[in-house]
């Protein structure tokens, strides 16, 4: 006889294990599913010689402080192993080329009112606009409390009177609402270049997504963990399996056994297990595309595939580098350098995704600069991020592509030294690049896309947390992680993680065996 | 707060807003239904770079008795092109011998442009200790299937971090990896300048000190210098050295100007070459090794048994007797116990498991285990040896 459990969970990345550790702590009999011999998904590290690199994190939203935590820092609360964190003072250094070479240089603090002085500084009259900024997140973080509070209940006029602004801003991007609140040009390249943690541009990008995740950046800062997130998916696993839950590595699901619109059990390479209900930290494409024959895949989601086929966020390329010297002596200071080629956001975002150009922009982050443990002594690690044309990789043979990634690697190096003015060549130890095709080999996302769906259009942020209640993949299995209706990001994973547990214990207790 | 200035257009947002999750359920009906698409190139390619199992077959082999190696020549099974790979990458194959479920890494001696024409070379070569490279040399014949994983391995020419000179340095069949860089530098893959110190002890014993000569005569980039061990001076051939490789011999070959050293050997050939690195000044970064297995030096560790309790992933458990000078990850072999892995010397990390109960030592030499591995008693068992009874847990 098959095991049966009440939830099975394909996939331990960040929602994966955040919807584990609930559905244990309830008392539920879970299975967590995990193709790599690792946890965490994106959420890991791994080592080169004698540096250990940060895969994916660059900033951990949603934390708190030790005194107030906030939803992250309390999913670390039980004492035992917990993570040491370091606070980011800064939010970022912005170094914008404009065309005729020269290039804004700001550095964004964290926190209200040291963000207000550095921005009144940039341009004549900002205050005002910079007020009516923060005050419109304000206001839009409240509204947007309300209606999840209120659901499909919500009161219009309530809604219109309490909230006017916000609810005007909901339907406009993030430069539509720059432009009504005539934000100086240098706040707008400042402020905007936030874009590049959320995957879209904000020609495109939701101005109401973008308030509910930089209000809490400018606010809070961030903060990382002293060994990097794979001893945030460790202390996770370790929580999940102390409460009681099976956890299989080296398990790749192959099938769902569907029957009448409900998950019964999943198929793996190491044998088939019964289930009660699913959650899925892996994306809708694979799963629906790979473990389902089609025609049990419910027509919405056939639907929904094909409207959102190619509509993939960001594809990356990161540059991992372990350097023979520290951070201060090689003079660097920042933690996170945003390098832009241009000084309007989201004509960064067009030149990174036309494949015809090379990389002309990226985001630099160095770990030592406030974690003293990030690497051993006398050296220091820094990363380099960009986004990638998923033209790029398609159609290539193999020794083309391993051709190819040398040369976008000396292509990042080159516009690191050149922008920042960093002699690093000399000081490489150890270095790596890790493209789409290796996001593909360790996630197994479609085009190795790691921010899920793009956050634009069908897939805005805020209208998805509204219908997501009537989506379920099945009518017993839920969507978690950045493929989930939070989106991309650390916190948002794990909170889709959470919301997708609450609604399979809800589904639990409403249909007692 | 006051009003936002709005565009007229603006008004009509406040209908705009609460019709969006209409709008978007509208948008989806209108689509029209398709099969879900999971096919794509990108994750193409990264499932024929790094397929999770390759299914190969013994095309060729060809025995160097003297040197007591095999030359192997691999193809996919069914045909085709096998994965490409950086030239100094390896292969790890799987396999059972009796009880014993074994897994033993080679590096790839063909050129990456050969991969994609169908075949891989390795080389076998058995030493004093080397009890499944003898069994592989009498049991992997013309036809036989093959499992392996990979290709594999940091043990590669990097433009960014190396010099473009690389003085290599190679101790019988730890010359493997050099092949294969000299193929590729000839095949335009690569573009460095290589020159080989290849040692062994007799002439007989260099397998490829004729392919290399004949690449090197044809490619100026590559120079390759034999040095015999067990030869006097006077008795040496021409165009042969003698003695071992130490510091005096890498001061007359090594080039000029800027380079890095690159090391594949015994363990304690390596000390050797770190002492020659430190003596010429040349920077940790320039230094690049690695290590077949470990010296009998790190192994030693008391003798005397243990026994490890071992959990398995399907829940079920057996009990093993591990030597407190072996590996756990000998003892998981000698157990049939079927453990994947790569390096053996502590770096992949693809023998990782995690430690329950006991004490155990890591070799000291060998640290690329995560930090936070090690906080939740993860250790890579290839470097991990028994000091008490054990309880250990595969995932
Ligand atoms: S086999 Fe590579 S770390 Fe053990």
């Amino acid at each position: 006889m098959e095991q049966l459990f009440d939830v099975i969970i394909i996939g331990a990345g960040n929602g994966g294990l955040a919807g584990a550790l609930d559905c244990t702590c309830a008392g539920k009999k879970v299975l967590l599913l995990e193709k790599n011999p690792l946890p965490g998904g994106c959420a890991t590290a791994f080592c080169r010689g004698r540096f250990e690199f940060e895969a994916s994190l660059h900033e951990l939203c949603a934390m708190g402080t030790e005194e107030e935590p906030k939803s992250v820092r309390r999913l670390f609360a039980d004492t035992k192993g917990a993570p040491v964190f370091y606070k980011v003072e800064d939010c970022f250094r912005l170094m914008a080329r404009d065309g005729e070479g020269k290039t804004l240089d700001v550095t964004l603090p964290s926190s209200r009112e040291r963000i207000f002085s550095t921005l009144k500084e940039l341009a004549r009259d900002a205050e005002q606009g910079v007020q009516d900024f923060f005050e419109l997140m304000d206001e839009c973080a409240a509204g947007v409390d309300y209606v999840n509070k209120t659901g499909a209940n919500q009161n219009k006029r309530y809604l219109l009177t309490h909230f006017p602004n916000f609810v005007r801003c909901g339907s406009h991007t993030v430069s539509e609402v720059f432009r009504a609140l005539r934000l100086p040009p240098a706040l707008c390249t400042v402020l905007g270049a936030y874009w590049v943690y959320l995957g879209v541009d904000p020609d495109r990008l939701s101005f109401l997504h973008y308030a509910l995740m930089a209000r809490q950046y400018f606010d809070d800062g961030s903060y990382i963990p002293a060994y990097t997130s794979y001893q945030m998916s460790l202390y996770l696993l370790d929580v999940v399996r102390r409460q009681g839950g099976v956890v299989k590595f080296n398990t790749k699901a192959k099938r769902l056994l569907v029957e009448d619109g409900q998950v019964r059990g999943v198929i793996t390479d190491g044998g088939t297990y019964l289930c009660r209900t699913l959650i899925s930290d892996i994306s809708p494409h694979m799963l629906f595309g790979q473990m389902v024959p089609q025609n049990l895949v419910p027509s919405f989601h056939k639907k929904l595939a094909a409207a959102r086929d190619g509509k993939f966020s960001a594809r990356f390329l990161v540059l991992y580098l372990g350097l023979d010297a520290p951070a201060d002596e090689l003079g660097i200071r920042d933690y996170s350098i945003f390098l832009y080629s241009d000084p309007d956001p989201s004509k960064v975002y067009r030149t990174m995704m036309d494949q015809n150009e090379p990389v002309q922009s990226a985001v630099f982050v160095c770990p030592n600069v406030v974690n003293p443990e990030a690497s051993p002594e006398g050296t220091c690690i820094c990363t380099l991020t960009a986004m990638a044309p998923p033209e790029l990789f398609e159609d290539l043979d193999g020794l083309a592509y391993l051709q190819l990634k040398e040369r976008i690697a000396k292509g990042m190096l080159d516009l690191l030294e050149s922008r920042t003015g960093f002699r690093l060549r000399e000081h490489i130890e150890e270095y790596e690049l890790a493209t789409p095709v290796t996001f593909a080999r360790y996630l197994g996302t479609p085009e190795g896309a790691a921010y899920g769906y793009e956050a634009q259009g069908l897939d805005d942020i805020v209208t998805r947390c509204r219908t997501v209640g009537e989506e379920s993949l099945f009518e017993n299995a839920w969507q978690a992680g950045a493929w989930g209706e939070f989106g991309d990001g650390y916190s948002s994973a794990y909170s889709s993680g959470r919301a997708a547990a609450g609604r399979a214990l809800r589904y639990l207790e409403e249909n007692p065996v | 707060m006051k009003k936002i200035k709005i565009r007229p257009v603006w008004l009509l947002d406040v209908l705009s807003f609460s019709n969006r999750a209409k709008q978007r359920k509208k948008r989806i009906e209108k689509t029209k239904e398709a099969p879900v698409r999971a096919d794509y190139s990108i994750n193409r390619l990264a499932g024929e770079l790094h397929p999770e199992q390759l299914c190969l077959v013994v095309r060729d082999c060809v025995s160097f008795e003297e040197a007591q190696g095999t030359l192997f020549t691999l193809s996919r099974k069914g045909g085709g092109p096998l994965p490409v790979f950086e030239a100094g990458q390896y292969l790890t194959f799987t396999f059972a011998i009796g009880e014993s479920l074994l897994s033993r890494s080679y590096s790839i001696c063909s050129s990456p442009r050969e991969a994609r024409e169908g075949f891989y070379r390795i080389y076998v070569r058995e030493g004093p200790d080397s009890f499944a490279a003898g069994w592989i040399r009498k049991n992997w014949k013309s036809g036989a299937e093959l499992k392996a994983h990979g290709p594999n391995g940091t043990f590669t020419m990097r433009p960014l971090r190396d010099e473009k000179q690389i003085l290599a340095l190679a101790g019988g069949s730890g010359i493997t990896p050099f092949v294969s860089m000299a193929k590729a530098i000839r095949d335009g893959l690569a573009d460095f300048c290589l020159t080989i110190l290849y040692g062994a002890r007799t002439a007989a014993q260099m397998p490829f000190l004729g392919k290399l000569r004949e690449i090197s005569e044809k490619c100026p980039l590559i120079r390759v210098v034999p040095v015999l061990s067990d030869v006097r001076d006077h008795d040496a051939p021409d165009g042969f050295e003698t003695g071992w490789i130490g510091e005096d011999m890498v001061r007359k070959y090594m080039p000029q100007g800027p380079f890095s050293l690159f090391f594949y050997g015994p363990r304690p050939m390596y000390e050797l070459a770190c002492q020659t690195a430190g003596a010429l000044g040349l920077k940790r970064k320039n230094l690049r090794y690695e290590s077949f297995g470990l010296s009998s030096d790190d192994k030693a560790n008391g003798n005397g048994s243990c026994r490890v309790r071992v959990l398995l992933p399907d829940g079920e458990e057996l009990e093993l007797v591990a030597q407190r000078n072996e590996s756990l990850l000998v003892a998981f072999e000698r157990g049939g116990i079927a453990v994947r892995s790569g390096c053996r010397s502590g770096s992949c990390g693809f023998c990782r498991c995690r430690v329950l109960q006991g004490e155990y030592q890591i070799q000291e030499s060998e640290k690329a285990r995560r930090r936070a591995d090690s906080e939740h008693s993860y250790v890579h068992t290839c470097v991990c040896f028994p000091r008490t009874d054990l309880c250990v847990a595969l995932d």
